[in-house]
């Protein structure tokens, strides 16, 4: 697979315990941008990172409510423009509407969580982030930590130190 | 398994004074109010009591349907909180002895007493004494069948390992118990029976529940979700009322260990989906009524929401019912505290029995005004002093939490 | 339980059940390989009868919708049985991808990636038919909203209005969930699977990394898809059912459309997949993930639907019965005993009596039982749409009532729309993961994939 050519430290490890450990050193030595890789979203390295929860909903939550007042908009907008009365029934009509309005609620937000998701995680993207390797969609866990020169040897000790399996440059 | 107070107390809890005095004098409330009121005002009385039937009704037979539901899905989160769900059951004959108090109030409830309309093969008095009767008895048979077998198992468990539980009651419940195992396993077989049979009871009984004191006081009136409507409802009702149960229990027993905020939040999450059902059947009879416009559905909906004071009750009754959980829900960490899930539960409960109101009075008082006062009140104060009364003997005389489920240890399900 | 396991051959089943992630891998990729010669030729079976469906649908469109059968006064024939059918096929995959995960249902990881997949296939069928139906198929935007030559809009009132938008919303909302599920999937494949599909999985995939900020939204995307998803199953078929219900035809107009549709959708989408899943689980070898308990649980589920489909026929009867109305006692007594009454009884029995089997748990747990009962429940659900829709013709006015039995053109038109599902769901068998690989994986416990590690 191609990679970015970003310098780096890359590790693998055989499981998502012996990860989260790694994990959790990695920050505890002060490093703050790293990619960590996993087969699974796997809680135990989750917890070890640390992030905050997703603000996704937020922005499924704003999709939804577009939708809402959009489809009040579009029944009362087409119903109001050309007046005739239909089976004896208001011209806004909000009783059936409520079916309109529902279903633009759930076809907005899905199509904004689905929008968000792939914005919030960089996709679409023509390669695979730095250090990403097949086996990572297998059964491997991997920490990439992009450095150069002298820092190195640092971090490759400090990840065999915690369990990796091997250790490449980039 | 986990120790906590209830599980290692393997006793049964002590009733304070204050709690039996108080719940005795709601009862005694109740009954002083519906006599005062029979004297002045019959139907009014009759009217505020079946009122009340439903909606307790539909409480007490939905908490055993909770506790049917988890052995069906192998539901295993459920494990702490079914026995307040049982104790919720524990109505059931209760509400019998409330449909029997009622019989002689059926001819000034039902307007077809004194008008004869409908089909005569249904609507005659002795046959819906008769099928009240048949819907109590069935309910009750299944209902406490269901309730004797997870307390059997329990508390012959408990006494197996030290407990306490050697009152009369507790004796006769864990007669001739034949050993642990050999008792989980004919509980298991029993209760895998005993639930779906339960459930379907459940549903067709409430349904003939409902065509009979919902459907049938209207003319003409017909409505094929109105047994979905009011079974929906209640079961809604029964987790809104397991909502506050469960919360009372844990305060009570100390239950903070086994029962956990989540376990809370899944209650409150599923309280909240069925109110949304709820709200759907709600919303599919009122939508097809007033889009077919057919004469005969419509006058329903005419006397509760056109140009009668009920259409105030209506709205409040769609939007604190319905309309309110789903808002104040959407919160996560809201679900997870007690007292935000009290003043939930409570919101749903009074709004539901404004609910069952708004089905029935219009139809037996008519339309002129909403009349709601001391009668109605005091009644269902009585009531409620009969559910909580109950309840509380239930909770305190069985194990609070169940340490050894026949269906739950059993499963592989979902935890 | 800690044996370790040695790297197993593409196609190998570990007896035992899923052990490591690694395996997974292998026996869930192992099946997106060479076609083989077997599969070519179903196929071109397969083809064949989408052609034929094309060569009906000309005909239609050449000579009319007479050829269909349509005329006064049946004006909706098998082609909106055919719609309601295929759109109820599709509320399955939703319910167990969606209303299961959330109810934390672990049965659901192994049937999930190939019941949303039967979902989309199963709306792009159903949504062929309300524009063949229409006759001028070509006039088919103007259900779409936008103000016409007179700046006329569609009027939002009519529950068609509420069929366009709810089974496009149910389409996109699908088709992106399943979607979304698979771009791991996706990944894997990239990275494990050779050749010129490779480069094809790498821009489905969209670069997906594996990272943990692909993780941290996934996570968070998946369940507000489930969350969204939920609802809309209940609501799409109460739309449809709300085609019939919102007339003013007696045994059409019934307030228990809605739940009622939707339990049947369910009945008949839930059958599917257990036509669908047996042989596609030999045949793909993956036996040990969609295992016995699994298809029990399915079975028990059936019972549940069939249960309220029953009460509902039960009920509408009961209350056609007690309103004393003319209309609505004719309405029902001619589909207990009238020229209904076949429809009827074909219905019930297929859809209420052959579940009543899974009560024995030999019936639930033996393949030819689940596959016999999907067979009778898939029948019996088509019957029940035609029984709802052919049958309640005869209203009011006697101008309506008749015989109606489907013309050859439309006989084509319904097989031919089974070969046009069956042909995707056979492509996708081929060309997709089929089981979620992510999902499987997390049901590993921790402990068994790690005490071949070596660790605690």
């Amino acid at each position: 697979m191609a990679t970015c050519d970003t310098p780096g430290v890359l590790a693998v490890f055989p499981h998502g315990g012996i990860c989260a450990d790694a994990v959790r050193a990695v920050k505890q030595a002060g490093r703050t941008k790293f990619h960590v890789y996993s087969p699974i979203a796997d809680h135990r390295v989750v917890a070890a990172i640390g992030q905050k929860v997703s603000p996704l909903g937020l922005i499924t939550l704003a999709g939804a409510l577009t939708g809402f007042l959009s489809a009040i908009g579009l029944t009362s907008y087409a119903a109001a423009s050309y007046k005739i009365v239909v089976m004896g029934k208001p011209f806004l009509s909000w009783i059936p509407w409520v079916v309109i309005d529902f279903e633009f609620t759930i076809l907005f937000g899905c199509l904004s969580n689905f929008i968000g998701m792939l914005a919030l995680s960089g996709l679409p993207r023509r390669r695979t982030t730095p250090g990403y390797d097949p086996r990572f969609s297998d059964d491997k866990y991997g920490i990439f930590v992009p450095c150069e020169g002298v820092e190195r040897e640092q971090v490759m000790s400090l990840l065999r130190e915690h369990g990796a399996a091997e250790v490449h440059e980039q | 398994m986990n120790s906590n107070a209830a599980i290692t107390a393997n006793r049964p809890a002590e009733m304070s004074g204050a709690l039996w005095g108080g719940l005795a004098a709601l009862i005694g409330v109740g009954v002083v109010g519906l006599a005062v009121s029979l004297a002045s005002d019959p139907v009014r009385a009759w009217q505020a009591y079946l009122v009340n039937y439903l909606f307790f009704l539909g409480l007490g037979s939905g908490g055993v349907v909770f506790s049917c539901a988890l052995n069906l899905a192998s539901g295993r989160w459920g494990k702490p909180v079914k026995r307040v769900a049982e104790g919720l059951g524990a109505f059931l004959p209760a509400s019998f002895v409330l449909f029997l108090i009622m019989i002689p109030g059926l001819r000034h409830l039902m307007p077809w007493a004194k008008t004869p309309y409908g089909p005569t093969w249904w609507n005659t008095l002795p046959l819906l004494i008769g099928r009240g009767v048949l819907v109590q008895v069935v309910l009750n048979v299944l209902g406490l069948s269901v309730l004797y077998t997870s307390l059997r198992t329990d508390i012959g468990r408990r006494n197996e390992q030290g407990g306490a539980f050697v009152g009369p009651l507790h004796r006769w419940l864990t007669r001739s118990w034949r050993g642990a195992a050999a008792e989980t396993a004919i509980a298991r077989r029993r209760l895998l029976i005993l639930s779906p049979l339960y459930a379907v009871a459940f549903a067709c009984l409430l349904t003939i529940t409902a065509v009979d004191f919902i459907m049938s006081l209207k003319p003409h009136w017909i409505s094929t979700l109105i047994g979905g409507y009011y079974f929906a409802c209640s079961f809604y009702i029964s987790l809104a009322a397991l909502l506050l149960g469960v919360i009372w229990s844990r305060r009570r027993f100390g239950l903070g260990d086994a029962i956990r905020s989540d376990h809370l939040a899944d209650i409150a999450k599923l309280t909240m989906a069925m109110g949304i059902f709820s709200g759907y059947t709600f919303y599919g009879q009122f939508m097809l009524i007033w889009y077919g416009n057919v004469p005969y559905e419509t006058s329903f909906l005419v006397d509760r929401m056109i140009d009668t004071p009920w259409r105030w009750v209506g709205w409040a009754v769609i939007f604190a019912c319905f309309i309110l959980p789903i808002v104040a829900m959407l919160n996560r960490r809201i679900k997870e505290r007690s007292e935000p899930m009290i003043a939930f539960g409570a919101v749903a409960l009074a709004a539901m029995w404004w609910d069952r109101f708004f089905s029935v009075a219009p139809s037996i008082s008519g339309t002129k005004a909403v009349v709601f006062g001391l009668p109605e009140l005091s009644i269902t104060a009585g009531f409620f002093g009969v559910l909580a009364l109950v309840f509380v003997i239930f909770m305190h005389r069985t194990p609070a939490v169940i340490a050894d489920d026949p269906v739950l240890d059993a499963a592989e399900g979902h935890s | 339980m800690n044996e370790t396991l040695a790297p197993t051959a593409i196609g190998d089943i570990p007896e035992e059940g899923v052990r490591d992630f690694a395996s997974v891998n292998r026996q869930i990729l192992g099946n997106i390989k060479v076609t083989t010669r077997q599969w070519w030729i179903v196929l071109g079976i397969l083809i064949a009868g989408v052609g034929m469906f094309l060569s009906c649908e000309m005909n239609q469109f050449f000579h009319g919708i007479g050829v269909d059968g349509m005329n006064n006064p049946t004006f909706w024939g098998t082609m909106l049985v055919n719609f309601v059918f295929w759109v109820g096929i599709g509320h399955a995959g939703t319910l167990i991808s969606a209303i299961l995960y959330l109810f934390r249902a672990k049965f659901r990881t192994a049937i999930a990636r190939s019941a949303e997949a039967m979902t989309v296939f199963a709306v792009m069928t159903a949504g062929l038919f309300p524009v063949i139906h229409l006759g001028r198929v070509w006039v088919f935007y103007w259900l779409a909203p936008y103000p016409n030559q007179r700046e006329l809009w569609p009027n939002f009132i009519s529950p068609l209005m509420f069929d366009f938008v709810a089974i496009s919303t149910y389409f996109t909302v699908s088709l992106l969930f399943w979607f979304t599920g698979l771009i791991p999937d996706l990944a894997a494949a990239r990275d494990h699977v050779p050749g010129w599909r490779s480069k094809v999985y790498r821009v489905l995939s969209l670069g997906w990394s594996n990272n943990q900020r692909n993780w941290r939204h996934y996570a968070r995307s998946y369940l507000f898809f489930a969350a969204l998803a939920t609802p809309l199953v209940i609501s799409v078929h109460s739309v449809v059912s709300w085609d019939f219900a919102l007339s003013i035809v007696p045994g059409w107009h019934s307030t228990i459309y809605p739940p009622y549709f939707v339990a049947g959708a369910i009945h008949s989408g839930f059958a599917m997949v257990l036509v669908l899943l047996l042989p596609m689980r030999h045949f793909q070898k993956v036996k040990n993930i969609i295992t016995m308990d699994v298809l029990e649980k399915m079975a028990k589920f059936m019972i549940f639907t069939g249960l309220i489909l029953a009460y509902s026929y039960g009920f509408e009867i009961f209350v056609g019965m007690f309103s004393q109305n003319t209309f609505e006692m004719a309405a029902f007594l001619k589909r207990l005993s009238g020229f209904a009454a076949v429809s009827f009884w074909t219905t019930a029995l297929c859809n209420c009596l052959a579940p009543v089997i899974f009560f024995w748990k030999r019936a639930r747990r033996s393949v030819p039982w689940l596959f016999l009962v999907g067979v009778l429940v898939n029948i019996g659900m088509w019957y029940e749409r035609y029984l709802i829709i052919i049958t309640q013709r005869q209203t009011y006015v006697p101008f309506s009532w008749g015989d109606y039995f489907p013309s050859a053109n439309e006989i084509g038109l319904t097989v031919g729309a089974f070969c046009w599902f069956g042909m995707w769901v056979w492509l996708f068998m081929r060309f997709m993961p089929t089981i979620s690989i992510v999902d499987i994986k997390e049901e590993i416990p921790h402990a068994a994939t790690e005490a071949q590690h070596g660790h605690v």
